[in-house]
């Protein structure tokens, strides 16, 4: 298990477009991936499902992941949040 | 102030903090409701959840929630499930199409806002090495919330019509619940059925096949 602490860092927060991007790349990976919002935890395989969160700018996410490829899943998701989703 | 007699209030008042306080969880699936009876389809992202619902909305059933489902026990014996969010609620995302909205796209018909969780079915990959209920005597549980719902495990695999299992999955368990199991009187006719044969053999023979 495999767990990271990101910040919002883009304006918009997580809109269609970034939870699409977050989608992509954990649907590259094995293992299961989830993200939490304070008690809100979901799949972060499913577009809709981080759009749900609505994570504005500046809110504070968990990122899990257990599986066989769990580093390098976590890694791919936290750095597309440290560059605000290629946005502002 | 209020207008009601005290007893009147504080029931009312209890039964709506019951159900505030209930406890929740999410899950991640496909909650439709298919023939009345609510179905909860569960699997891993991409087996094709999302297309099954799409199809039995398709064919007339309603969707109450895509993608996160939230359940809540009510009671301690029913679970409702609904979706997280009501403003994004009742859209899909569909792997090629995107995002639909399936409000404007199938009517108000097409949706439902809430609904008691009946049966879950999980879909799962066909695995050749796994053993497959065939006859549907033996009767397979799910724990949510302390309240156990039946469970289909339904293998998935090109050319499979899932929509058209789950609704007979749900036509079947309305007779089930109407007080007739299709599998086990299937069953007892069987047994009957071997008995009268075994028993008439020794007057008549085998030979009266006439």
């Amino acid at each position: 298990m495999t767990t990271k602490t990101v910040t919002i860092k883009n304006r918009a927060g997580i809109h269609a477009r970034p939870a699409a991007l977050i989608a992509q790349t954990a649907n590259r990976f094995a293992s299961e991936i989830l993200i939490e919002r304070e008690e809100t935890r979901i799949n972060a395989k499913s577009i809709m499902g981080i759009i749900t969160m609505a994570a504005s700018y500046n809110s504070i996410l968990t990122i899990c992941a257990e599986g066989t490829d769990e580093k390098e899943a976590v890694g791919a998701i936290e750095s597309l949040f440290e560059n605000k989703f290629e946005e502002d | 102030m209020t207008g009601l007699d005290s007893s009147e209030f504080s029931s009312r008042l209890l039964r709506i903090l019951s159900n505030i306080f209930a406890p929740k969880v999410s899950i991640h699936g496909v909650l439709v409701e298919v023939y009345g009876l609510g179905i909860l389809i569960l699997g891993d992202s991409g087996v094709g959840k999302s297309e099954t619902a799409l199809e039995l909305i398709e064919r007339g059933h309603r969707l109450v929630a895509d993608d996160v489902v939230e359940i809540s026990c009510l009671n301690g014996n029913s679970l409702i499930g609904q979706g997280a969010n009501k403003i994004i609620g009742h859209h899909m995302e569909i792997r090629g199409l995107g995002i639909i909205n399936i409000t404007q796209l199938y009517g108000v018909g097409s949706i439902r806002e809430r609904k008691e969780v009946q049966i879950v079915a999980k879909l799962e990959e066909w695995d050749a090495n796994k053993v497959y209920d065939r006859l549907g005597t033996e009767e397979l549980t799910m724990d949510i919330l302390g309240v156990q719902v039946p469970k289909l495990e339904i293998p998935v695999k090109p050319g499979r019509n899932v929509p058209i299992i789950l609704e007979t999955a749900a036509m079947n368990e309305r007779l089930k619940s109407m007080g007739y199991f299709s599998a086990k009187e299937f069953n007892q006719n069987v047994l009957k059925w071997i008995e009268t044969d075994a028993a008439r053999a020794p007057y008549y023979g085998v030979d009266d096949s006439y």
